[in-house]
């Protein structure tokens, strides 16, 4: 019989086993993390560095979790930092490249550089869906995918996103408005 | 502020809804990637010091002080405000041309969720704004309008009727519902 993680990351938490409770949140929990950065950074490196962040940080924070959410919805919360932050550093990555262009890119090594021609290309592979996402404002995409690619409620998104309910049913409104209007322009009939 | 002169679309929107669902980018997460995890907090990645406790309890306490002088010094919003425009002049009474918009203004009440639709006739919804703020409709037919305003702790489910079989599913759902004077549009 397969433990939920939730209960099973609970049993661990405690017992003071942080390792286990670690290791029960990211088998249970790896995937869905994975595919929500997939949705919000494109697929590619930095889908992957968001990810691995979220898990780095989770253990750093695990000691303060007062179980006012699932580890689920806590585990999300995280995850719109940390991708918020990566794809903040990949436009700083990108300003620098562009600036550099036409000349030896003077301050990246070649693992930034591969990495953001790795997303490039991932980008340029994408669908008309993804390709849409990417134009809405990070909020607007967060609020999107955790209400219909997640399932939550507007008020359980509020508390993750610290805004309220009404806010983010704005957001999503907003968003899903955008996305039917850009994947028609794509030629795509929703 | 928000404008929306076209109405909502209930069926676009479900398939976009349905579309983002069924969405699943392709690939997975490294097979190493919980060994790199591990590794990174083996690293420090996962520091967890983070300097004096007193420095943190501080700042909790200075962060709370002023969450609530933020709360007790912001009034709640109950406005519901109608006005008929026509350009930039505003027009007396609730008499309208195609042509005119209304510009609705809407304090969220202090409630969570806070929604306005405009109906024609009672029963064809030519606008929607889902937030607290101003919001503007342009009247492009004749008829007569209604504004209503819905607010309360849970979201007013999409529009499904006439006037009257809406505002009675936001009254189900505990919403506090108010209904404009008739605009009439000539």
């Amino acid at each position: 019989m397969s433990v939920e993680p939730e209960d099973e990351a609970q049993r661990a938490l405690a017992m003071g086993d942080h390792k286990a409770a670690l290791t029960a949140l990211m088998r249970g929990y790896g995937d869905t993390i994975h595919r929500h950065c997939r949705s919000m950074l494109g697929p590619g490196p930095l889908a992957d560095e968001a990810h691995q962040a979220v898990f780095v940080q989770a253990w750093r924070d695990l000691q303060r979790f007062e179980g006012r959410s699932t580890f689920r919805t806590w585990l999300f919360g995280i995850s719109r930092h940390r991708c918020l932050d990566v794809a903040r550093a990949h436009r700083r990555r990108g300003r620098r490249f562009v600036q550099a262009s036409g000349s030896e890119p003077a301050d990246e090594g070649p693992d930034a550089e591969s990495a953001l021609g790795a997303a490039q290309a991932a980008a340029q592979a994408q669908g008309p869906l993804d390709a849409c996402l990417d134009l809405l404002a990070p909020d607007a995409r967060f609020a999107v995918l955790l209400r219909y690619q997640e399932g939550m409620r507007y008020t359980e998104i509020a508390r993750i996103s610290r805004a309220r309910a009404g806010t983010v049913q704005a957001r999503v409104t907003r968003g899903l408005e955008a996305l039917r209007k850009c994947l028609v322009a794509r030629g795509v009939t929703p | 502020m928000s404008e929306l002169d076209t109405p909502p679309d209930p069926e676009a929107y479900d398939a976009v809804e349905r579309r983002i669902s069924a969405h699943q980018a392709e690939g997975g997460p490294p097979p190493d990637w919980e060994a790199r995890v591990w590794a990174q907090i083996a690293r420090g990645g996962g520091e967890r010091s983070r300097g004096p406790i007193w420095r943190w309890l501080l700042a909790s306490v200075a962060v709370v002080a002023a969450a609530l002088v933020a709360l007790n010094l912001r009034p709640t919003d109950d406005r519901f405000v109608v006005e008929v425009r026509r350009g930039e002049q505003i027009v007396r009474g609730m008499n309208a041309a195609p042509g005119d918009a209304i510009i609705v203004y809407a304090g969220d009440g202090g409630a969570d969720f806070v929604a306005v639709r405009v109906y024609r006739n009672d029963a064809a919804v030519v606008g929607v704004c889902v937030a607290a703020g101003e919001c503007r409709v342009t009247l492009d037919a004749p008829g007569t309008y209604r504004v209503v305003l819905g607010r309360g702790d849970d979201v007013w489910p999409r529009p499904a009727g006439t006037l009257d079989e809406d505002v009675g599913r936001a009254r189900a759902r505990g919403l506090e519902v108010t209904i404009s004077e008739p605009i009439d549009v000539r």
